[in-house]
């Protein structure tokens, strides 16, 4: 391990060599800036992960089957598992996808689960990101990078590799496309923040790396444009790009990003579409809720990894408990991401707790309450060269082709600040490696 | 992975070989007409006007070289600086990595980030830019050994273009241009539908006049930088 830290500055130094870079707005202006990673790797051990697996699969399979479900034939709203104030009203469904069966019954491809591990080792879950989760290629490139800069550290830690995720989300591409045409990832542009994400990916999947306006809908099949009037066939897509800006003739008619008439095609089963649209509805903060009836209800199994202890303001009993326990608790608003509209009772003035009551009593669907979990720290080596503990969370990645499974490593991200909870890249969070054991 | 590309790729394909050529003849010349400024004496920058002149670069009044040099070198809101063809060069690779690869996407990097460094120090003696040279010959190097194909093609064609423009400029021996020449007509051998064939058959015939060009006819260098930066029509 003594390899590894002493390896610190080329790791970064090959990192920046590589642009392993994201991107962020502040104040209208975009500025490209190196996420911070830090050399010491967490370790997670052969058994621990391997019920990590386990739950991860169990929880994702139910979540499509929740999808389809709610895009379908509507069994758990009829038999009062989840309400529908939290299924149709929420913001994240998508009216116009009602009867669309994606390629093989599979809506979240790549699900980035987020957890915490507790301070008595239970790893609980705060987040399933089922729309366009990012951040794998971090920790892989970042390994690739160590293995490079410290290869003792790797002759002294049986660690399974992660640089093979590029080829677990070809062969589910693959799969998805079915032999129809190419394999796209379809990205904003350059100034999206996560385009190197994009891609690098791309350069690993060997996908093509397609910009708004390089393709085109004729017949209800999808073209790539190429040069001379050249045109190919794409048989799946790998979207960058959120819900609303894919189609402007079905969503948001501005959008120069998309595709227009994306929706034919993709309705015609004629492309695949990779996470597929309308995946919000399952992802919405108050949805997350529900996942461990949905695993009873759907799977007949105890769900294996356990939710942070949440409350709805929606329902009576919850209500009244957040309102007489605000300050203790953390708030989230369900329609937020990446850090944004997280506030910690116990961070704020009697005023300000006043207001977020009011909030909740005006409109209980928008907000969750959690306990906050005091979750384990990690050591990072700070800029003075020394181990400092630092909060940490995981995004774990499970990708659905013709099989369920979890990549064998994940992001780490770690919050720069030591006194807080929020870990995310861009409210200025680092990363870690992550060390699945052998 | 599918070969296919798109016009906008090709363009910025042939771009990004176009300023990295241009990155590393002006390092190149720039480092030249450094060396002869020295033997001049102070406030006289005929050599250095010189050198401007043929990049069709030209200055209000007087010249101080010394701050013109290091505008040309680092300013980033000087077009023809060397600090702004990087930058363009990044602009133009930033988007291809899938087709150049990490590896060779990595010697851009590294320019840029040497650039950014150096104009911040403001670094007045050039040989300390050694290292973008080397990184812009690794990275042809890199293109080399890791890209095949079109987008080979596309990125040589933008590297010779560019290198014949600046041999004219700076009136290069005949010999090296005619040998430029040949090697384009091999890269585009195979690509004829990437050049305007009437452009090209005016460029051969312009290169005929072999004794104008020795006698560095202005007439004629215009001709050929004309007609060269009209051959290709991605």
């Amino acid at each position: 391990m003594k390899d590894l830290l002493k390896s610190r500055k080329s790791v970064n130094d090959w990192m920046e060599r590589y642009g392993v870079r994201f991107g962020v707005y502040k104040n209208g202006v975009f500025n490209e800036q190196l996420f911070p990673f830090d050399a010491i790797p967490r370790q997670i051990p052969a058994d621990e992960w391997a019920m990590l697996e386990k739950g991860l699969i169990q929880r994702v399979k139910a979540l499509n089957m929740f999808l389809y479900d709610i895009y379908h034939d509507k069994k758990i709203v009829e038999d009062g598992i989840v309400p529908k104030e939290f299924t149709y009203e929420s913001k994240g469904y998508m009216p116009e996808c009602e009867g669309i069966t994606p390629t093989h019954n599979i809506y979240a491809h790549i699900a980035g689960i987020d957890l915490v591990q507790a301070q008595d080792g239970r790893w609980l879950i705060l987040e399933d990101n089922l729309r366009i989760p990012s951040g794998a290629s971090y920790p892989m490139i970042a390994r690739k990078v160590t293995r490079k800069a410290a290869p003792q550290a790797f002759r002294d830690h049986k660690v399974h590799d992660n640089r093979n995720y590029g080829e677990m989300l070809r062969e589910m591409m693959d799969y998805i496309n079915g032999g129809r045409g190419i394999n796209v990832i379809l990205t904003p542009g350059r100034y999206n923040s996560a385009f190197f994400e994009h891609s690098f990916l791309a350069e690993q999947t060997g996908a093509v790396l397609a910009f708004p306006g390089d393709m085109v809908v004729e017949g209800e099949n999808v073209y790539y444009l190429g040069i001379n009037g050249r045109k190919e066939r794409v048989g799946a897509i790998y979207r960058r790009v959120s819900d609303e800006y894919l189609d402007p003739l079905a969503f948001e008619p501005t959008s120069l990003l998309g595709v227009p008439n994306l929706m034919e095609a993709y309705r015609a089963g004629h492309v695949g579409v990779i996470n597929a649209l309308g995946n919000g509805v399952a992802d919405d903060k108050g949805i997350y809720y529900f996942v461990p009836k949905m695993i009873k209800y759907y799977l007949k199994e105890e769900p294996i990894l356990q939710n942070a202890p949440t409350y709805l303001p929606f329902f009576k009993e919850d209500f009244e408990y957040i309102i007489n326990n605000v300050e203790k608790l953390v708030i989230k608003d369900v329609a937020e991401a990446g850090g944004y509209g997280v506030m910690f009772g116990r961070d704020m003035s009697p005023e300000k707790l006043e207001e977020v009551k009011k909030l909740i009593i005006e409109e209980p669907r928008r907000w969750i309450a959690q306990e906050v979990v005091d979750f384990i720290d990690l050591d990072i080596i700070d800029e003075e060269g020394k181990p400092s503990p630092r909060k940490c969370d995981l995004r774990a990645f499970v990708i659905s082709g013709k099989e369920t499974k979890v990549w064998k490593s994940g992001l780490t991200r770690f919050s720069r600040n030591p006194n807080s909870f929020v870990v995310n890249s861009s409210q200025g969070g680092g990363f870690k490696d992550t060390w699945v054991m052998e | 992975m599918s070969n296919i590309l798109n016009a906008a790729a090709a363009n910025r394909l042939f771009w990004l070989g176009r300023y990295a050529e241009r990155g590393y003849l002006f390092l190149h010349l720039m480092r030249k007409a450094y060396d002869e400024v020295l033997d001049v004496p102070e406030g006289e920058t005929p050599i250095y006007s010189e050198f401007l002149k043929k990049l069709d670069i030209y200055t209000d009044g007087e010249l101080d070289t010394s701050f013109h040099i290091m505008d040309q070198l680092y300013n980033p809101n000087t077009p023809t600086s060397l600090r702004s063809i990087i930058e363009c060069m990044m602009d133009n690779a930033i988007v291809h990595r899938t087709e150049i690869t990490t590896e060779s996407f990595s010697y851009i990097e590294i320019c840029r980030d040497m650039i950014r460094k150096f104009s911040i120090e403001h670094e007045s003696n050039i040989t300390e830019l050694q290292p973008i040279t080397d990184a812009l010959l690794a990275f042809w190097g890199s293109i080399g050994e890791r890209v095949y194909g079109d987008r080979r093609n596309y990125l040589m064609l933008g590297k010779l273009i560019e290198h014949i423009d600046m041999n004219i400029r700076f009136d290069y021996k005949y010999y090296r241009i005619t040998e430029a020449m040949t090697i384009l007509e091999k890269t585009i051998a195979d690509n004829w539908q990437l050049v305007d064939r009437q452009i090209y058959a005016k460029l051969l015939s312009a290169l005929e006049e072999k004794e104008a060009y020795e006698r560095h006819d202005e007439q004629l260098k215009n001709k050929l930088l004309k007609y060269l930066n009209m051959l290709v029509i991605i």
